[in-house]
């Protein structure tokens, strides 16, 4: 098969000239990923190394140059693993609820009866339950472990995508070319997969713009909590919320994380924004 | 209408069924609550008269028909810890969380809606890029963050407002605000892109063009068209205002039901977080029950169809 | 000689109103239909919009199960839709439909959807570039055009792609569904030469659906003219334009424009154009006949043959009687 099959031009449709802020966003962006991806080279300490000698020490200590916490451990060090591990969390999840959520949209779409209303009361149940309260019980419940936290974060906005897939299949076979391809004889899954997928792709990529930062911000609640990622690992809400104990003496070690969580989501809406006006003007 | 009350009536009452079920399962069959309760040292016999007297010897199915007969009968359990009724539990606690929702929802709604209304009237202006920037902020910085920043800078620094606790109403205001500022930049937004949205219609265009007075095109027809989805996001915001104050109410040490929830959690007691599963749902799907009978009331046409997600 | 196609007793009915307590309207959109189609042949299916020819059309390929009676394919019932055996047999009966750009996908170029039935079926797939070539070359598309999107295409070249994938998979049939009611009339003609040569060349068998009666005269060896889901007659092509027997038809042809012929002779239909929720008692034509008798009114005619034609009109069984 020598005839090559175009990918969705994405680079010809989003206009090469970016503002500003937009591009300030994506270099953060780019800055965390890295970090993420190199945390082992970059940070100079172990994350459980203590310096008793160096009790919360101040920015700007030589060899702790965002200072230490209360057990004397590197903040700069510890921040970077936190970064890996948050970003690891979101990534994961956005991927895993967007796989499952589009996959029983488009279940719903295929076979619709009662596999439909099944998944539409599911979506139903989980906007009903507030995430955080769905969370807490399942967690304290079942231990706290970084699989079980993936997964869990993994259900985060699914009946976003669910209602999202199942609309757009909906009216995509209600279309031509769906139809088209089924009278030629394809199969469901190479329906769904090769055609059905691509031409929503653009809308689902901005729903996951959209739930990547608040899936950040939902691990970093439950990890503030102390029922999210527990020590002696370490994610950006779990800093806030040991920091918050020394808030009085040395505020450093909440604000470094709180300002990476704030920079990282605020890129992320940029971001997200920009693709939504220039991708698919539909989402609000 | 009949058809369309009675079909939102069943969804809502399948939906706390499907709660109902999720809070057993996950329940009951994450661990053994008598090895939880009583420890890892706990004599063989302490555990099973534990057992029997919480019924959890019984098959599954048992179980879950007497916990379905329980909550139908108004009984919640009683809370492993104290003995005392799980429901009263966290009543007792409703009023704490309402002091700090009930305020926070109307500073939202009442800086909110206006802000974005107005931002949306008077497009690029500097005060429409204010609203854009506050709202973008607004949403993206957490709630632990912002209330922790906000007592750095009230309690620690100047020694304002009290950081934590609920003597006085002078406890309340920081609460308060950490949670309406995310709120306020929320619905903002959203009012702003509703209204430009409804300015954009034709019939706006035409009431304009009948020469109508500007102020009376917003009020009379710009308005009521905006408010459709606008209800939706109050409505979210309604529906939580039991559960949505659990980390406000952990960072300022506010006795409310998020306090219970987050001692209830750690604590695995099961009764009390049942309890409060169902009554945080139940008020998302009565605030959601709200919102889709205020639809039928400003949009005749949604009386019969089903709204779109 | 069994024929390709053949259809028993064909009833569809649609669902239109439904209320939760209430009876369900159901609305007949072809009501009782025996057709048969022979290798080779193009027959013509010819009404106006509501007679049911596009459901007809769709019932003889399989895409819709009917409410009553059967398809046969070779002989053979049509397999359910969506199982195996229905889709193994897509490779050999195929679709024009009447909007070329909704029935291709906008995100793939053309030469990947020429391409589709032959990886769909797992047709010589080693060679499948040089196949979607010919194809290409065969409905005059330039070898460049492979790598364009349908967006880039002009309608009648759309059109082009559309029949150049439903070949791919070297069909036996093909059903035609108004293939150039959307296009510019200029083009319309190159489109329907395009596949009488095709026809001609492939031997292929085809029905083609349409509501223009010149484009049908040009390309169809048989008619059949339904009106209100049946076949009121059903002939030869030249028999039914030269010599039209059922009113509906002749009402039909005279409103074929003529060169170097005024509007004349032509008959005008009175009343309503047909609705299939309302149907008239007995010859549910009756209310726009210019012949109708009262019996019409009350007996339901049967198509019968007449004169080296199928018909269904009691006039005629009438006047043959007398």
């Amino acid at each position: 098969m020598t005839i090559a099959i175009a990918k969705p031009r994405l680079l010809t449709r989003i206009r090469l000239r970016v503002p500003l802020l937009v591009a300030i966003a994506i270099g953060w962006l780019t800055l965390m990923v890295a970090t993420a991806i190199f945390a082992d080279l970059i940070r100079p300490y172990e994350v459980t190394r203590m310096d008793l000698m160096a009790r919360l020490a101040p920015i700007g200590t030589p060899g702790h140059w965002l200072g230490t916490d209360e057990l004397g451990r590197d903040v700069f060090s510890r921040l970077v693993q936190s970064i890996r591990v948050s970003l690891v969390i979101a990534f994961g999840a956005t991927i895993l609820s967007a796989v499952f959520g589009t996959t029983l949209g488009f279940l719903a779409a295929q076979f619709r009866g009662w596999v439909e209303n099944f998944v539409m009361s599911l979506a139903d149940f989980q906007a009903a339950l507030p995430f955080m309260i769905m969370a807490l019980s399942v967690l304290a419940f079942f231990g706290t472990s970084m699989v079980l936290l993936v997964c869990l974060m993994g259900f985060y906005g699914w009946e976003r995508y669910a209602r999202i897939a199942r609309g757009l299949a909906i009216s995509a076979s209600a279309q031509g070319y769906a139809a088209a391809v089924v009278q030629l004889g394809a199969t469901p899954r190479r329906l769904y997969l090769k055609h059905i997928l691509p031409n929503v792709a653009s809308t689902l990529i901005v729903s996951m713009t959209l739930t990547f930062p608040e899936i950040i911000l939902m691990e970093s609640g439950l990890s503030f909590l102390g029922l999210g990622v527990q020590p002696p690992q370490t994610s950006l809400g779990n800093m806030v919320g040991f920091g918050r104990e020394y808030l009085t003496r040395a505020p450093h070690i909440m604000l470094a994380p709180a300002l990476i969580i704030v920079l990282t989501t605020l890129s992320i809406s940029l971001l997200g924004d920009w693709l939504r006006d220039r991708l698919d003007p539909t989402v609000r | 209408m009949i058809r369309f009350v009675f079909l939102k009536l069943a969804r809502a009452l399948l939906t706390i069924l499907l709660v109902m079920t999720f809070a057993f399962v996950v329940l009951r069959l994450s661990g053994d609550p008598a090895q939880i309760m009583l420890g890892p040292d706990a004599p063989q016999d302490a555990i099973d008269a534990f057992r029997a007297r919480w019924g959890f010897d019984d098959p599954l199915w048992r179980q879950y028909l007497a916990y379905l007969g329980q909550i139908l009968r108004g009984d919640f359990g009683v809370s492993m810890r104290d003995g005392s009724a799980a429901i009263d539990l966290v009543m007792e606690r409703v009023p704490a969380t309402l002091a700090l929702t009930v305020p926070a929802l109307v500073l939202k709604l009442a800086i909110g809606i206006p802000a974005g209304v107005y931002a949306a009237l008077h497009r690029e202006s500097i005060a429409d890029r204010g609203v854009i920037m506050a709202s973008i902020f607004g949403f993206t910085i957490p709630s632990f963050v912002l209330g922790l920043v906000l007592v750095l800078i009230f309690s620690i620094t100047f020694d304002l407002l009290p950081s934590g606790g609920q003597d006085t109403w002078r406890h309340a205001i920081l609460p308060i605000l950490t949670m309406s500022i995310g709120g306020i930049g929320i619905l903002a937004r959203f009012s702003r892109s509703a209204m430009i949205e409804v300015l954009g219609q034709p019939y706006i265009r035409t009431a304009m063009a009948k020469g109508l007075p500007w102020r009376d095109v917003v009020w009379r027809h710009a308005l009521p068209n905006a408010a459709v989805p606008i209800v939706t996001l109050v409505g979210f915001m309604l529906g939580s205002l039991i559960a949505g104050a659990v980390v406000v109410e952990s960072i300022f040490s506010w006795p409310g039901v998020g306090r219970l929830i987050v001692v209830s959690v750690a604590n695995r007691d099961l009764a009390v977080v049942q309890c409060l599963l169902l009554v945080i749902a139940a008020t998302m799907v009565i605030a959601n029950l709200l919102v889709d009978f205020t639809y039928g009331l400003l949009d005749p046409r949604l009386r019969s169809a089903r709204p779109a997600h | 000689m069994t024929p390709l196609l053949q259809t028993r007793g064909l009833v569809q009915r649609y669902v239109t109103g439904k209320s939760l307590f209430g009876e369900a309207d159901t609305v007949r959109a072809v009501d009782g239909i025996d057709l048969s189609v022979r290798e080779g042949e193009i027959l013509g299916i010819v009404g106006e919009s509501g007679s049911g020819k596009s459901t007809l059309g769709r019932m003889l390929l399989g895409l819709e199960v009917p409410h009553q009676g059967e398809v046969l394919w070779q002989g053979r019932p049509m397999p359910s839709p969506r199982t195996a055996a229905w889709r193994e047999l897509r490779a050999q009966m195929q679709l024009i439909f009447q909007d070329p750009l909704a029935a291709l996908d906008r995100r793939m170029t053309i030469g990947a959807q020429i391409a589709e039935p032959l990886e769909i079926h797992d047709i010589d797939r080693a060679n499948a570039a040089d196949r979607v070539a010919e194809l290409m070359d065969r409905v005059g598309l330039r070898p460049d055009q492979a790598r364009s999107y349908p967006h880039e295409l002009s309608g009648g070249q759309r059109q082009r792609v559309v029949i150049a994938r439903a070949l791919a998979s070297r069909p036996r049939f093909l059903v035609c569904d108004e293939p150039v009611s959307a296009l510019d009339v200029s083009i319309q003609a190159q489109v329907v030469n395009l596949l009488r040569d095709l026809q001609e060349r492939d031997g292929l068998t085809m029905v083609f659906i349409s509501h223009d009666l010149k484009v049908v005269r040009n390309i169809c060896d048989r008619v059949a003219v339904m009106y209100l889901g049946r076949v009121v007659e059903e002939a030869l092509s030249d028999r039914i334009f030269s010599d039209p027997r059922h009113p509906y038809t002749q009402a039909l042809v005279s409103s074929i424009p003529k060169v170097g012929q005024g509007l004349e002779g032509r008959i005008i239909l009175p009343g309503e154009p047909p609705n299939p929720a309302c149907r008239p008692s007995g010859c549910a034509f009756h209310p726009r006949c210019r012949a109708a008798v009262t019996a019409c009114a009350a007996t339901e005619p049967a198509l019968e043959h007449h004169d080296g034609r199928l018909a269904a009109c009691l006039c005629l069984s009438e006047r043959e009687a007398a």
